[in-house]
């Protein structure tokens, strides 16, 4: 499988600004980190880049989760066209390490689980790649975090595929916190099959690395499944920023929410591309799609493409985008009430940020994100 | 339904506009060389600086690969066996009035409905330059035009009148490099349209055109050309029918509009060309390339389009927002029924300060027609205070057709105020029951949700166009539903 795999990208390479899907995310980084590989650990498909990981996956170890067992193949590619994602072809030839989450069926996990991926300095040496493995059985109910971290100060780029599969009834609910050091080129494909009837939640948050790109995809294999897509980001400096989501209406009674806010200061870039495909057999498909953007600063940029494909009439379908700067009156209001300037620009950010926070379920999970993001605590002390 | 057997008869009603007519046309034959770009400049006597500019085009054109990203689907064209230039035989001696044009053209034109000679009173309201095929033939109220110094006349006319003018302005707004058909019809345009306005001039009436693909084998490659000086205003409408034909043709003008200082254009399509049959066949394939430049302060471009024919609609009439203040429009109804296919849609560059533009755009898809809005907002970082509102709802008539968006927002200016909103639903069955309830069929009941749902648009155009439009609608509507 890795041979295959390997040979695949060397002969199609990295994405470059030609190909649609990576049209304003250029990997010239990425390829830079491999070219060095390339003279350091020989570019070739070999035991020393597929064997040693430098991403200390902390988490409690138990029935439930361990480390990926790469040696039983059959478990990989299941959730996903791996033509499609020529990263993800990088990843099947090279993975290192990674979780294995299994829940057997009829089970409910009250507490979190919660995955700590830290990059320590040796990460800088070679091209880090993570394998996750989600399954979550019939009539089960999880949460799984993944908290993303960097230990050292040195670039490195870490290439992160997950897998999930939502049995049949089940509820997930799957958080990504990505607060890497600002260097950091942090890859990550995250890729969704529903059994009938599951709910999947699934939160990100982008704070940090140098470039961030997450392709969050939705599958739904039967019908009445629902997938809610919720997050937020934040980019100054030169980091930039690319959410790609996407849900697949293949089958009837499926519902899809795509809700994220983020905001672009200095230079950063931030790019959102969302995609909704209704196939001509999913009756009654309900789709949303929202993305909110403030753009505080004339270098940054926002590409931001909410995107439709619908084949099916009896559907509902829709979608909005807006790029904006901090509401105008409403900072004359805050300033005229004797509120500091930038208190009140902090405040509005707040808000701004707030009203996808709310969107999350879990209060854990909420007071998660507001942490993360140095968010002053609401009125109710969350 | 009790008048099933009524909507089946009107659903398998021919394309009202398919009959050929027969005129002896005087083509070249199929096939495209260095020497077919010669052989029609020097049919059309050009001067020495077009004959380069043309060959440039085509030189370019055959680096370039067929772009293959619209959501469309077509056999391959094979570009040599189209013929690229065919025009009535009569060119030799052009009519000098009504009088003289050749009574089968009238006829074709009366078919039509296009008043040129019993109507010249209605036609003082409109000032119509038919474009048989790929020469003009007549030009009504040229004189009254002339007065105001407006010149509105065919391209090769205007070629040899105002070379000058054709020099400055020819592919300075859609140079011939700038995509695989542009091109194309940079090297082997045969005729199109021309029109200037003086400065500070107010057009006295609304000029069109009516272009008209005759000869079977033809491909259309139509140049129009506008240009507004300071201070002027023009509204110009575009109309298109076909004759019914079994073969693709190809269809790929480049329509280039110039506003400087305080100008307006207003530019009206209406496009009623072959849609193919119910399968499918035949059918015009639309790919034309429009953009307007906003090159002045002040200046306005707007775009109205009501696309209801060809089998293939691929085009984005674009407004690139250089002078400060400057105002981009695009209204667009686009019908896709039975096979049809429309990649349509916009694009608005802001480069100057305080620049806005809207953008409404309706896609009604029914039977197995395909229909997708592709647009583009592009805020630059000199684009100060900019601004731009975006709709566009799809309807979906039926569960076997579809409705695409893909908008595209590139914004690098903190500035910026833009938002996008769009829906996809079908006719509610509110709304159809609460019609029906009253009286309607479900036919007459559709047709008027419809019309409502392009109302937006339809206020836009101008009168003459409006009531056209959405007889237009209704016909092509016919027979969506039972």
């Amino acid at each position: 499988m890795r041979q295959q795999a390997w040979q695949q990208f060397t002969q199609q390479g990295l994405p470059t600004l030609r190909d649609e899907q990576w049209k304003y995310t250029p990997l010239r980084m990425v390829a830079a980190l491999l070219k060095e590989e390339e003279n350091n650990v020989g570019g070739i498909l070999n035991e020393a880049r597929t064997k040693q990981s430098n991403i200390e996956l902390q988490f409690e170890a138990n029935s439930y989760v361990k480390q990926v067992d790469f040696d039983n193949v059959a478990i990989f590619n299941h959730t996903f066209n791996l033509a499609e994602h020529p990263l993800a072809v990088l990843n099947t030839a090279l993975m290192q390490s990674g979780v294995a989450i299994t829940i057997p069926d009829n089970t409910v996990i009250a507490e979190p689980i919660v995955i700590t991926c830290i990059a320590n300095d040796a990460s800088a040496e070679q091209t880090q790649q993570l394998r996750h493995i989600i399954k979550i059985g019939v009539n089960s109910k999880a949460q799984v975090i993944f908290k993303y971290e960097s230990a050292t100060e040195k670039r490195y780029f870490v290439n992160i595929v997950q897998e999930i599969h939502a049995g049949e009834n089940s509820h997930l609910e799957h958080v990504i916190i990505q607060e890497q050091h600002d260097d950091a080129l942090h890859i990550e494909g995250v890729h969704i099959k529903q059994a009938a009837n599951s709910i999947v939640k699934s939160y990100a948050l982008s704070k940090g690395a140098k470039l961030a790109r997450f392709d969050i995809q939705a599958h739904f294999a039967a019908a009445g499944s629902s997938c809610e897509m919720i997050g937020l980001y934040q980019a100054k400096g030169k980091q930039h920023v690319d959410f790609h989501l996407n849900a697949e209406h293949k089958q009837p009674h499926c519902r899809t929410k795509q809700f994220y806010r983020g905001i672009v200061d200095d230079k950063a870039k931030a790019v959102f591309n969302a995609r909704v495909v209704i196939h001509p057999q999913a009756d009654k498909s309900v789709s949303e799609q929202t993305n909110n953007n403030l753009l505080l600063s004339n270098t940054a940029e926002v590409d931001t493409k909410p995107e439709l494909e619908v084949y099916h009439d009896d559907v509902k379908a829709a979608h909005g985008a807006t790029v904006g700067q901090l509401d105008k009156d409403a900072l004359f209001y805050l300033t005229a009430r004797g509120i500091q300037k930038e208190k009140a620009e902090e405040m509005l950010r707040t808000a701004f940020l707030s009203a996808v926070i709310d969107e999350i379920d879990s209060v854990m999970v909420q007071a998660l994100f507001r942490t993360a993001l140095g968010m002053m605590e609401d009125k109710n002390g969350r | 339904m009790s008048n099933n057997a009524e909507i089946k008869e009107i659903a398998s009603q021919e394309y009202q506009h398919g009959f050929v007519t027969d005129i002896e046309s005087e083509s070249l034959p199929p096939g495209l060389s260095e020497d077919t770009v010669r052989a029609i400049s020097a049919k059309k006597n050009e001067p020495e600086f077009l004959l380069n500019w043309r060959l440039k085009a085509y030189r370019h054109w055959l680096t370039m690969k067929e772009p293959k990203w619209p959501h469309v689907n077509y056999p391959p064209i094979d570009f040599q066996a189209i013929s690229y230039f065919s025009a009535p035989k009569s060119i030799d001696d052009m009519p000098k009035s009504l009088d003289e044009v050749d009574p089968e053209l009238l006829r074709t034109y009366e078919k039509l409905g296009i008043p040129l000679r019993e109507q010249e009173m209605l036609a003082g309201v409109v000032a119509v330059d038919a474009v048989f095929d790929s020469v003009s033939v007549a030009t009504t109220f040229k004189s009254k035009l002339k007065e105001a110094g407006v010149i509105f006349c065919s391209f090769s006319e205007a070629v040899q009148e105002c070379p000058e003018l054709i020099e400055q302005y020819l592919g300075s707004v859609v140079p011939y490099a700038d995509n695989y058909y542009a091109a194309l019809n940079s090297a082997v345009y045969s005729d199109g349209s021309f029109v200037y306005i003086p400065k500070g001039v107010r057009c006295p009436m609304e000029l069109s055109t009516y272009f008209r693909i005759n000869a079977a084998n033809t491909g259309q490659f139509e140049r129009t050309l506008v240009i507004a000086e300071e201070g002027s205003h023009v509204s110009y409408l575009e109309g298109c029918t076909a004759p019914m034909r079994d073969e693709n043709q190809l269809h790929a003008a480049v329509v280039e509009l110039i506003a400087l200082k305080d100008a307006q254009i207003k530019y009206s399509t209406v496009q009623n060309w072959y849609p193919g049959d119910k399968d499918g066949k035949g059918g015009i394939y639309n790919f034309v390339t429009k953009r307007g430049d906003c090159r002045g302060d002040n200046s306005k471009i707007s775009w109205t389009q009501v696309e209801t024919g060809s089998a293939i609609t691929w085009k984005y009439p674009s407004c690139i927002l250089r002078g400060n203040n400057s105002v981009g429009e695009f209204y667009s109804v686009a019908l896709t029924n039975n096979m049809q296919q429309a990649d349509t849609g916009t694009k608005m560059i802001h480069i100057g300060k305080n620049t806005s533009s809207t953008i409404i755009s309706k896609g009604i898809s029914a039977g197995r027609g395909q229909n997708s809005y592709r647009g583009l907002v592009k805020i630059t970082p000199s684009a100060e205070n900019a601004k731009n509102f975006t709709q566009c709802d799809s309807l979906l008539i039926g569960d076997k057709c579809g409705a695409h968006t893909f908008p595209y927002i590139e914004v690098a200016n903190k500035t910026a105020q833009l938002g996008h909103e769009a829906a996809t639903s079908k006719i509610s069955e509110d709304q159809l029951f609460y019609c029906m309830q009253r009286g309607l069929d479900m036919e007459n009941a559709i047709s008027m949700i419809v019309n409502g749902f392009c109302k937006e648009v339809f206020k836009e155009l101008p009168m003459e166009f409006a009531v056209e439009a959405q007889k237009l609608l209704e016909v092509s509507l016919e027979g969506c539903v039972g």
